[in-house]
């Protein structure tokens, strides 16, 4: 059963990604980028991560598509303008991603047995321990939760405050780039 | 224990960036409201180095060991915050050229670029690499973007970004591949699981991975691609800044990454033949492509690829002659190519042009800026006696001792063929002539900048035993 909900909701992710990919019309391809990234929360709640899907649907399904889908409407005229999805080195680049991804694949499948006794053994960062023990004994007390997940993020002995910090400086800096990239200015 | 004095140089930076933006909303726009920015920057700059020379807490670690301050941050963290120091001083001069409304905004992105590859060095935990890696690229986009009303730096702003972007999600993958197989972020634990470890195919494609995105970051060939029309459209300190402060931050976690945690007998065949050819590939196609190239932009772009090639030979022999061979050659190349750098946009903000045939004659227009280009294209063909020679001395020593004879030679080879387009740029500035006469104006800031490049690279060819000393002492402290 387990299994066959997995299975549903990849083949859902695939699909969807695929023909956002080579639908004509950007308006589709905006609708089913969201179809996908609601499917990878959809992994998440599977994995027993419920923090990471409400994340996942808070910001990709709704920030980011809703900005996706404004930027269409203000640049194009929605529904009728086709766009070019296919170029020269369409089977070219099809042979490569066809070769990595069933590299990659071989290769899950290959290493699929001890991944979860080296995560079981794990006991170094606080991250670690409340993700993947989640994902490795899903009937136990699941720790995903905020109140573990807000600690290991901000408490400095934890470790990861620092890049938390860290990337408050990047959004700052994102910020004003965007601002000034962006911004109309007054001469010429 | 949380020891806060680790990150105290980037806090300088990013205290001095918000005191920046501050400043600049309160006071009125006017050119002495611009120069009194321009010097708060350079200050804070200048701070965050005399914090980083004279912090005693050497080889301490803080965050749960995610933060270490050992001498090779300490070192990464001077070459990244003096080339910044020498960006602020180009971008000085470039504004004054080419105008833009937004010029306090430029040095705050600048400083927080710095803040990312300073916090690189000492990053000992995969997603703080990660975090400190996208500080740095995210806004070299910014900046390559920067001028919006060129083409060119519009051009360079979007390839850089989407090429960037796509090599960061293929490092990111890479990590989480080490992290499946070790269950842990730290580096120094990921090299105690795969020590016990045996060899799988998850950690080969996740090493695979990650060498294919941090060799982007240095413009590794195949991986550098987007260097000469990135190079090309950005503003020249930005160049400048890419192809030194973020390679040295690039090379840093390259050594953090495979000397220390993927460092096992059983991977270090694997990915020392990879960078073996990639290795190979930059020298031969950057010093290749190099030859043709009319804009000298565009020609450093691809003498920047050849460049980290040789560099990354450091790396791959994989013990502490390579990484003495690596440290120094960072060192080396540090001063030629900002040396370069800032002659270059003292020079191409003046007479309007980036070609190199309109640098014809500058030794009659001034003969310092002529004297300080020779020097460093010198040294970055690597003729004796300047400090490149030594440097590549020491690589090409260390892959030849190390059973990698056929790439030692090949570095020879093809240094001798780089002396072809360097000279070039010699050879229109010192002996052909122009019509034109005007001098070129320097500042007294610039000259002051061009002599230290310039003493350096003179001075480590001859005697190079201080430097050697303190890199003696880093490598010793790293591997033994």
């Amino acid at each position: 059963m387990e299994q066959f909900v997995f299975w549903c909701i990849a083949i859902f992710i695939v699909l969807s990604a695929f023909f956002a990919m080579i639908m004509k019309n950007i308006f589709h391809c905006a609708l089913l980028l969201a179809a996908a990234l609601f499917g990878v929360a959809g992994i998440f709640v599977y994995l027993g991560a419920e923090f990471l899907a409400l994340v996942q649907v808070l910001i990709y399904v709704g920030a980011i598509t809703i900005l996706i889908i404004f930027g269409i409407m203000l640049t194009h005229k929605m529904m009728d303008s086709k766009i070019i999805v296919m170029n020269k080195q369409v089977v070219m680049s099809a042979v490569i991603t066809g070769v990595l991804g069933t590299l990659i694949i071989l290769t899950i499948y290959s290493t699929a047995h001890w991944i979860l006794p080296a995560l079981k053994n794990s006991e170094s960062g606080y991250l670690t321990h409340s993700i993947t023990t989640a994902s490795v004994t899903k009937n136990k007390k699941v720790v995903t939760d905020v109140y573990t997940l807000g600690p290991a993020l901000i408490n400095p002995k934890k470790g990861f405050a620092f890049a938390f910090e860290l990337v408050s400086i990047l959004l700052l800096s994102v910020l004003i780039g965007a601002t000034v990239i962006a911004r109309k200015d007054q001469e010429g | 224990m949380i020891r806060y004095s680790a990150f105290f140089p980037e806090l300088v930076l990013a205290i001095t960036a918000i005191l920046i933006i501050g400043l600049d909303l309160i006071f009125k726009k006017s050119k002495t409201k611009q120069s009194f920015l321009n010097w708060v920057s350079f200050s804070g700059v200048l701070f965050s180095i005399a914090i980083v020379c004279f912090d005693g807490n050497i080889l301490s670690t803080s965050f749960h060991q995610f933060l270490v301050t050992d001498p090779l941050a300490v070192f990464g963290k001077i070459i990244i915050l003096v080339s910044a120091l020498l960006t602020l001083l180009m971008t000085f001069r470039y504004f004054k050229s080419n105008t833009t409304e937004h010029q306090a905004e430029f040095l705050v992105i600048i400083l927080f670029a710095t803040i990312g590859a300073s916090a690189l060095t000492s990053a000992q935990e995969i997603i703080t690499l990660y975090v400190a890696l996208e500080t740095l690229t995210i806004s070299s986009y910014i900046l390559a973007a920067y001028m919006k009303r060129d083409a060119g730096s519009n051009e360079a702003g979007m390839k850089y970004l989407l090429l960037g972007a796509f090599s960061s999600a293929v490092l990111l993958f890479g990590f989480s591949y080490l992290y499946g197989a070790t269950a842990t972020t730290n580096i120094l634990k990921m090299n105690e699981r795969l020590m016990t470890e045996p060899l799988n195919a998850l950690i080969v494609l996740g090493i695979i991975f990650v060498i294919a995105g941090l060799s982007f970051k240095i413009s590794l060939a195949p991986f550098h691609m987007w260097t000469p029309d990135v190079y090309e459209g950005a503003p020249t300190p930005v160049t400048a800044y890419l192809s030194v402060a973020s390679k040295a931050a690039g090379f840093i976690a390259f050594i953090r990454i495979f000397l220390v945690a993927l460092n096992t007998p059983a991977l270090v065949h694997i990915w020392g033949g990879l960078f073996a050819v990639l290795a190979a590939l930059s020298i031969v196609i950057g010093n290749l492509s190099a030859i043709p190239q009319k804009n000298i932009k565009r020609m450093m772009a691809y003498s920047s690829v050849a460049q980290a090639g040789y560099i990354i030979i450091g790396l791959l022999v994989n013990n502490q002659l390579g990484l003495t061979a690596m440290l120094f050659y960072l060192f080396v190349y540090l001063f030629a190519n900002m040396g370069a750098f800032l002659a270059i946009v003292i020079v191409s903000s003046q007479i309007n042009s980036e070609q190199i045939d309109d640098f014809s004659g500058l030794w009659k227009r001034s003969p310092l800026i002529s004297m300080a280009l020779l020097i460093f294209m010198l040294s970055l063909a690597g003729v004796p006696p300047f400090a490149g020679f030594t440097g590549k001395w020491y690589l090409f020593g260390a892959a030849i001792q190390n059973g990698y004879l056929w790439l030692g030679l090949l570095g020879m080879i093809f240094s001798v063929i780089s002396l072809y387009y360097y000279l070039q740029i010699v050879r229109r500035t010192l002996v052909l002539d122009s019509p034109e006469n005007k001098p070129i104006s320097i500042s007294v800031i610039e000259k002051t900048a061009l002599i230290i490049c310039m003493l350096v690279t003179i001075v480590l060819g001859f005697y190079a035993t201080p430097l050697m000393h303190v890199i003696h002492r880093t490598v010793g402290s790293f591997m033994n």
